[in-house]
């Protein structure tokens, strides 16, 4: 095989690598993606691993635009993220390293799988708390609807005794 | 200088380096696409013996050194070797730029056939070294995916 053929199938390679690796994460999270870029700021409140490092992180916020997802950290640093999908960009420069968009992708891919489970935990967290709260809205408007009820009896009561001694 | 003179300059010019101008010339795909690549790549780690081949005046220089890296930016190859660097001119088009200046002599072209040829004598001469090093390069880009990949999809089992 020729040097330039070598040359061409490695950045073939790699492409295809990062690729298959990209299809499979959105297939294994798409739906967790989905669900949190509805829920808007997911406060997290602990420390995630961020390559490596320990960061306390005071939230998260996922957004999906159309050619990419968004994600950012809120911490000491705030940190921005974008997962592009590989059939918009180009995943290899000419020197067979990944371009900027393909690191900000890869990257974006550790940060989510190292942390899935506290995220996943928080956006739980987060759903269980408006549930809560929604519970907490519906009785307090039973109890209005309650207590308009019982002032319209006692109205038409009043309404009667007024009959009766006029 | 006339153009006989000239052209008589030339001839030994190209005899002294004939085996390896035939050569590039006939492997002309070869040297446009390693150019290419070595271009591409930009920087390439040697730490290595290279021979340095320069052209001058009348004679061809031939030294040893130790090179520590070859940088290629712009069309321009520099190899620094410990004390010192060597520039080159270096595009795709070299072995093209050098058949016509062999064809159309004229004072100005023997100089720049002078450095044309001093490149892709350097290039020829270390093919062995530039070669290795440059799938090194490739091998140790695809070990690194690799390694990214199955770290990722490690992440994703669990």
């Amino acid at each position: 095989m020729s040097l330039y053929q070598l040359y061409e199938d490695t950045k073939k390679v790699i492409e295809e690598k990062i690729t298959r690796l990209y299809n499979e994460f959105i297939k294994e999270n798409k739906d967790i993606l989905e669900t949190l870029t509805k829920l808007g700021e997911i406060p997290i409140g602990k420390h995630l691993e961020i390559l490596g490092e320990k960061e306390h992180i005071e939230k998260i916020e996922v957004r999906e635009y159309p050619d990419y997802y968004w994600m950012k950290l809120y911490g000491n640093d705030h940190l921005e993220l974008r997962l592009f999908d590989p059939r918009h960009i180009n995943l290899v420069d000419s020197d067979l390293t990944p371009t900027n968009r393909a690191k900000s992708t890869i990257k974006f891919m550790i940060i989510f799988l190292s942390n899935r489970e506290t995220i996943v935990e928080s956006a739980t967290r987060l759903i269980q708390d408006r549930l809560v709260a929604i519970n907490k809205l519906e009785r307090l408007l039973k109890a209005r609807q309650g207590v308009k009820e019982k002032k319209s009896r006692v109205e038409a009561l009043l309404e009667e005794i007024g009959d009766i001694t006029s | 200088m006339k153009v006989e003179e000239l052209l008589e300059e030339i001839k030994i010019f190209r005899k002294k380096i004939e085996g390896k101008y035939r050569n590039i010339v006939v492997a002309r795909n070869y040297y446009e696409a390693l150019i290419t690549i070595l271009a591409s790549i930009g920087e390439l780690e040697v730490n290595k013996h290279m021979t340095i081949i320069r052209v001058l005046e009348d004679e061809v220089e031939t030294t040893k050194c130790y090179v520590d890296q070859i940088e290629i930016k712009q069309n321009t190859m520099i190899i620094f070797c410990r004390n010192r660097a060597y520039k080159y001119p270096l595009d795709p088009g070299l072995v093209d730029q050098l058949e016509k200046c062999l064809e159309h002599v004229g004072p100005w072209t023997l100089v720049s056939c002078r450095t044309i040829l001093a490149t892709l004598a350097t290039l020829a001469i270390n093919l062995p070294v530039i070669e290795g090093e440059i799938k090194r390069v490739i091998r140790e880009r695809l070990e690194l995916v690799d390694k990214l990949v199955k770290t990722i999809e490690g992440m994703m089992k669990k």
